[in-house]
């Protein structure tokens, strides 16, 4: 029996180690209390109390959970301060954490964010408010005992210490260890009505059959991915959201991906935020999972939003059939050659995402894909796909020493929009379509530079391609049996920052390079690649830059002892274009209709006037 | 108390040469290596008591307690994946994914193992050929066949 939907679990990096903690809540639950009242509602520190929950000051840094009641906020409010057994809560504006406000359902799939109205209620005192306190939203759980017990079969569970509360209920309990006779069933319960304080009732009974006797488990406290992920995957309801907060949380080993509630249709969401749910969550922002030789596979059906995934396995990370991916980072930091960083099953999109492996594909795709707003960059290839339907759109595709984009299938490729760069001395293919009879595929709008060949076909010249509004510039040779279309370019897009740095006399030495006829101060640690092409005794590939003086490099893995080696570093990663390629691109006039448009060439759109008033938006 | 390498990624990095690390309690550390017995920590290391960290591949001074770490030794081997190895001998025992080997019906045997380096990872080849006509179902049969690797080894069935 799977937990409820809409559950909302919450991960942090700072909470109890072992992932032993509640770690959920479901507010939906149908038991909460009903005799919430305020004063001050209205205000930045509404004053609520219950006839029916005294608060405590254990309570203090707890979230009071509105689920409903005339006149209320339904949202989380942050408790302040308890005196006199009455709450008071942070509720200016910022500080709560709200759903969907203009759709009304507090509970209805919707936007997360904070509150743009102080209070918790419409009017100053409201009374009969549906309430819960939700303790998942700590470090430490809310209880820990090692006395709970049920009768066999009962979803009834005790314990002589636990001391429930009315306020107990929507909260989930983390069975650790099964106790005597190992008779409980590990695993997350919630506690889904309060009977008395030594008894509530759990959405499913904790034993196995037989009575379960001192197990021991934990009440509310946030989970923490450092163990059991593939358990605690397995568990995660269908509309299940898993909130992450920002931090580094070392995998404990690989996640397998078993999950029989969710599905393509009904998905569970892995979301990370920064410091309250549904804030902007970007860059060095988003929780970052430090998984080592161990491959993620979240379940199928699983969707994720601003996280961040580094390793060495191959892959990094495997984005199921039907999963989405938004403002997420993949990179794989192995010497080993071929690992992938990300891999997609079918139906997979990837929206504002990035993805490096230094020495193999940043990103493969087994079935159809969807890539849009992707920085994939200093890999292998950009993009490795051999099945039908791959769509590339808006991506930004960069430094990649073999392909950009390596299309193994019989067509329907679709390339929209994109930059294709290889590096300022022509290296690799921008898109190879490298199987025999690759046709019906189309190229518009993109720009290839700085390729050995911008696009090239394994075999015979087919007629079904098409190409159009491309620009072609700085290539060895721009295609290779591939038709250019009459409207395609040979401009210059004139990037902000796109330079090389390169050398053919450095030596190395563990991890660092050194040229000692080098300038390396245009190059940012941490952001910039060393490729490393040739040289005796060093071995190539592509090197992360940690650190760096002015001539020499520190890079992430290790180089060998070496001696003419043969480098370039791609210094600049703004290709922000000049007004050659302004308007270029497709579409234009739109039929009989007397509307124009005027799409610059490539992935990057100019900024025409600055400042404030020209804003760009990304996924936060 | 917090200590500065909590939580920290040093995958593939040297600390060899740190000098602040004795006697901290280190909580979330990832220092996973990718060559077995990687002496990245400092040699005369001691007092340090590792939590919930990534050292796989990691040679652990004496003197040191590793508590809920991950402390595999494994090392890449001729069809392009990592496999456990025995730390001394540095032999194949069976793959770390050993779930996916299963699953995908490959032999996870190191006499199964090719004689020479491949380009292209077997295991991943077979992935991406799951991925591109992959379903639902394959939940069940996955599950199902971890459950028949568990039962012949615990003496279930």
């Amino acid at each position: 029996m799977a937990l409820a939907t809409g559950t909302v679990y919450e991960m942090r990096a700072t909470a109890t180690t072992g992932n032993t903690n509640g770690a959920g809540f479901n507010p939906g639950n149908a038991n909460f209390p009903t005799d919430l009242a305020a004063t001050s509602a209205t205000g930045n520190s509404p004053v609520v109390s219950s006839s029916t929950y005294t608060f405590v000051a254990g309570d203090v840094s707890s979230w009071v959970y509105i689920k409903s009641g005339t006149n209320w906020t339904p949202g989380w409010y942050q408790i302040a301060s308890v005196s006199a057994g009455a709450a008071t809560l942070s509720a200016a504006i910022g500080q709560a954490i709200q759903i969907n406000q203009a759709g009304g359902s507090v509970l209805a799939a919707g936007i997360w964010g904070t509150n743009t109205v102080a209070g918790c209620a419409t009017t100053g005192s409201p009374t009969a408010g549906t309430f819960g306190v939700d303790y998942s939203q700590q470090d430490s759980a809310w209880v820990t005992k090692t006395d709970f017990a049920s009768t066999g079969s009962s979803t009834s569970m005790t314990s002589a210490t636990a001391a429930f509360t009315p306020v107990s209920v929507g909260n989930f309990f983390h069975l650790t260890a099964a106790g005597t006779g190992s008779f409980g069933v590990v695993g997350w319960y919630e506690i889904v009505s309060y009977t008395n304080a030594t008894t509530v009732v759990t959405d499913r009974t904790t034993n196995s059959g037989t009575a379960m006797v001192a197990g021991t488990g934990s009440i509310g406290g946030a989970g923490r991915w450092n163990a059991l992920e593939s358990t605690f995957h397995s568990q995660i309801p269908a509309g299940g959201q898993v909130w992450t907060k920002s931090g580094s949380y070392t995998i404990s080993g690989a996640s397998s991906g078993v999950n029989s509630n969710t599905t393509a249709a009904n998905p569970a969401n892995i979301i990370g935020y920064t410091t309250l749910r549904g804030d902007a969550c970007a860059g060095t922002n988003r929780p970052l999972f430090l998984c080592g030789a161990n491959n993620l596979t979240p379940p199928a059906g699983t969707n994720l939003f601003n996280l961040a995934y580094t390793g060495t396995a191959n892959p990094s990370f495997n984005l199921r059939n039907a999963g989405m991916a938004v403002n997420c980072l993949v990179t794989n930091t192995t010497s080993t050659a071929n690992r992938v960083a990300w891999t997609c099953g079918s139906n997979v999109r990837l929206i504002g995402c990035e993805g490096t492996s230094q020495n193999g594909p940043a990103v493969s795709t087994g079935g159809p894909a969807y890539f849009q707003g992707c920085y994939f960059h200093d890999s292998q290839y950009g993009i490795t796909c051999g099945a039908a339907s791959l769509v590339v759109v808006d991506c930004l595709i960069t430094s990649n020493f073999l392909d950009g984009i390596n299309y193994s299938f019989t067509g329907g490729g679709v390339f929209v929009n994109n930059t294709i760069y290889g590096a300022q001395i022509p290296v690799g293919n921008g898109i190879n379509f490298s199987v025999t009879g690759n046709s019906y595929n189309a190229a518009v709008g993109n720009i290839f530079y700085g390729l050995a060949t911008g696009i090239t076909v394994s075999t015979a010249e087919q007629d079904s391609n098409f190409s159009a509004w491309n620009s072609f510039f700085n290539n060895t040779a721009d295609t290779s049996k591939w038709q250019k279309g009459a409207t395609d370019l040979a401009l210059d897009p004139q990037f902000t920052a796109a330079s090389q740095l390169t050398g053919t006399t450095a030596t190395s030495a563990t991890t660092v390079l050194t040229d000692s006829g080098a300038n390396f101060s245009t190059v940012t640690d941490n952001v910039s690649y060393l490729h490393v092409t040739a040289g005796t005794g060093v071995t190539t590939g592509v090197y992360l830059i940690t650190s760096h003086t002015t001539t020499t490099l520190t890079v992430n893995n290790t180089l060998g002892t070496g001696s003419s080696v043969v480098y370039y570093v791609s210094a600049g990663t703004n290709f922000g274009i000049g007004t050659n390629l302004k308007a270029k691109s497709f579409p234009g006039a739109f039929g009989s209709s007397s509307t124009t448009g005027y799409i610059d060439v490539g992935a990057v759109q100019r900024q025409e006037t600055g400042g404030a008033t020209t804003v760009a938006y990304t996924f936060s | 108390m917090p200590s500065p390498y909590d939580n920290k990624n040093y995958t593939g990095q040297d600390l060899s040469n740190r000098r602040d690390m004795d006697g901290l309690v280190i909580e979330g550390l990832c220092l996973s290596q990718e060559i077995p017995n990687s002496r990245v920590l400092p040699p005369q290391l001691t007092g340090v008591t590792f939590s919930y960290c990534n050292l796989d591949n990691v040679f652990i001074p004496p003197g040191n307690v590793a508590k809920n770490c991950s402390t595999r030794t494994f090392k890449v081997q001729n069809d392009g994946e990592d496999w456990h190895v025995d730390p001394q001998s540095l032999l194949p025992i069976a793959p770390l994914n050993l779930e996916d080997y299963l699953f995908l019906k490959l032999d996870p045997s190191p006499a199964a193992l090719p004689n020479r380096p491949s380009d292209t990872s077997l295991l991943f080849q077979a992935k991406m050929a799951l991925l591109a006509g992959e379903q639902d179902v394959g939940e069940q049969a996955k599950a199902a066949a971890i459950a028949d690797y568990d039962a012949a080894n615990t003496g279930g069935k």
